[in-house]
């Protein structure tokens, strides 16, 4: 079944049925993207739990004007930054009078990054994690951009789609992301 | 029919001669358009058990059409896992150009999940839905249940009329409410402050303290106890203007001084 005729049989009545159906064919795509935004499993799940709650509440009122996949995507994207300036707001608390926190630019100070060696959940080597290390000092949407092209793979089109972005804008994000990653990566420790 | 023939038939039998000449046999339906496969087949298969009639029978029993065969779907996936392979070759030489160190690192996920985590996420977040649903529903209810009563008790009082008329004189009331709060705002309010604070009893400013001392950091409320201190000791004719703008100085530095001053 497509994704429109299980979105007819929500609006038909079944919607439980739709919905979790709907929820099982897209909920490892949009996990990942959380994932890998919030790197830790227990964040990623509690954003995935309101990110599909966010779906099942507004399913009611979505007419098929985008994808259901692009929605979804926005939707989990929203959350995930809400969550991680959440929790960068409550990590820096303590430490009131330091450096300022801009949302978007200054997220190097929060850094979940640096609690990747202790999580159970995450298996990769040195490099791996000096890679999320690097990838998690990138502004906000520069780490979008880099992860939908780095790990996605995905077209500047569609990715403009998704994010609302210009294509040029995106390529240029892209490229200081890449060069910002790779600077990071070749600093000695 | 050839005349010569004809003519021979009618001198040797002329009855026969004077029967139609009618086809009365029929061949299967489509016989003609398979005969050569069929034929072609055939001749294959007598080819095959000539040429290793002992090696193989299982091998001749096989049927040729099961020898390859595709995976199911594999056409409707062609094009997808092309255009998978081109995005790929893309991104990688895209790479290759901006930061090509980062070729060098696998890309591999290092991040794992729970097992069975994706077989109940479904059911864990529409459980969650649920609840606050059934949340909402009840704050709902208990609004509506208040509503009604005031329903119950307004109707009948106001027909549409006197609902218009109400409304007029509820706004007309307010903006004279309105216009007093307005007038009051304007007062001499230093004038007012002092005399407010003279009429303070400093057991209840002591007992304020007491009942909101969260409200102050330790180095406000120390600062505070000796802005009190010295007041105590201070003649009530120290108690003007000047001296409270220079005490109020004390308490904010530059910046939430001018946050703090409100337009005139």
């Amino acid at each position: 079944m497509t994704d429109s005729e299980l979105l007819e049989m929500f609006h038909s009545g079944k919607r439980e049925k739709a919905f979790t159906l709907l929820m099982e064919r897209h909920q490892e795509r949009v996990y990942w993207h959380i994932r890998r935004m919030v790197l830790s499993h227990e964040d990623a799940d509690d954003v995935m739990q309101n990110t599909f709650v966010k779906v099942w509440r507004a399913l009611e009122n979505f007419r098929a004007d985008s994808q259901f996949f692009t929605w979804v995507y926005r939707i989990a994207t929203n959350e995930a930054l809400n969550h991680l300036n959440q929790k960068k707001r409550k990590a820096t608390i303590p430490f009131e009078g330091g450096q300022s926190n801009n949302s978007d630019e200054d997220d190097s100070s929060f850094g979940p990054a640096n609690y990747l060696k202790g999580d159970a959940y995450f298996n990769g080597d040195e490099i791996e994690l000096k890679l999320q290390k690097a990838i998690d000092t990138l502004p906000n949407k520069q780490k979008q951009v880099f992860l939908l092209r780095y790990y996605d793979e995905l077209p500047y089109e569609k990715m403009s789609e998704m994010l609302g972005t210009s294509v040029g804008a995106l390529k240029a994000s892209y490229h200081h992301a890449s060069q910002k990653v790779e600077a990071f990566l070749l600093k000695e420790d | 029919m050839n005349k010569e023939i004809q003519d021979e038939l009618n001198e040797i039998a002329p009855t026969l001669a004077k029967l139609p000449r009618v086809n009365a046999f029929s061949v299967p339906v489509m016989y003609f358009s398979t005969l050569p496969e069929k034929i072609i087949e055939a001749t294959l298969k007598e080819e095959l058990n000539l040429a290793e009639p002992e090696l193989s029978p299982l091998l001749i029993s096989l049927k040729k059409s099961k020898a390859m065969q595709l995976p199911e779907g594999y056409f409707a996936n062609t094009s997808s896992a092309f255009i998978e392979r081109i995005r790929h070759e893309e991104v990688k030489e895209e790479l290759a150009i901006v930061a090509p160190s980062l070729l060098n690192v696998a890309k591999e996920n290092p991040f794992t999940v729970p097992s069975n985590y994706f077989a109940s996420l479904s059911q864990k977040v529409l459980q969650k839905a649920k609840a606050e649903e059934a949340a909402a529903t009840l704050s709902l209810g208990w609004l509506d249940g208040v509503n009604n009563v005031l329903d119950k008790l307004l109707t009948p009082l106001f027909n549409p009329r006197l609902s218009f008329a109400f409304a007029v004189v509820f706004v007309g009331v307010m903006i004279f409410w309105f216009g007093v709060q307005q007038r009051n705002i304007k007062l001499d309010t230093n004038s007012e402050l002092a005399a407010q604070l003279q009429s303070i009893n400093h057991d209840e400013v002591h007992n304020y303290v007491a009942m909101n001392i969260d409200d102050f950091d330790e180095t406000t409320l120390i600062r505070k106890i000796n802005i009190d201190k010295s007041l105590m000791v201070i003649d009530d004719a120290l108690l003007n203007d000047a001296n409270f703008e220079q005490e109020l100085l004390k308490e904010l530095d530059e910046e939430n001084f001018y946050n703090n001053l409100e337009p005139v």
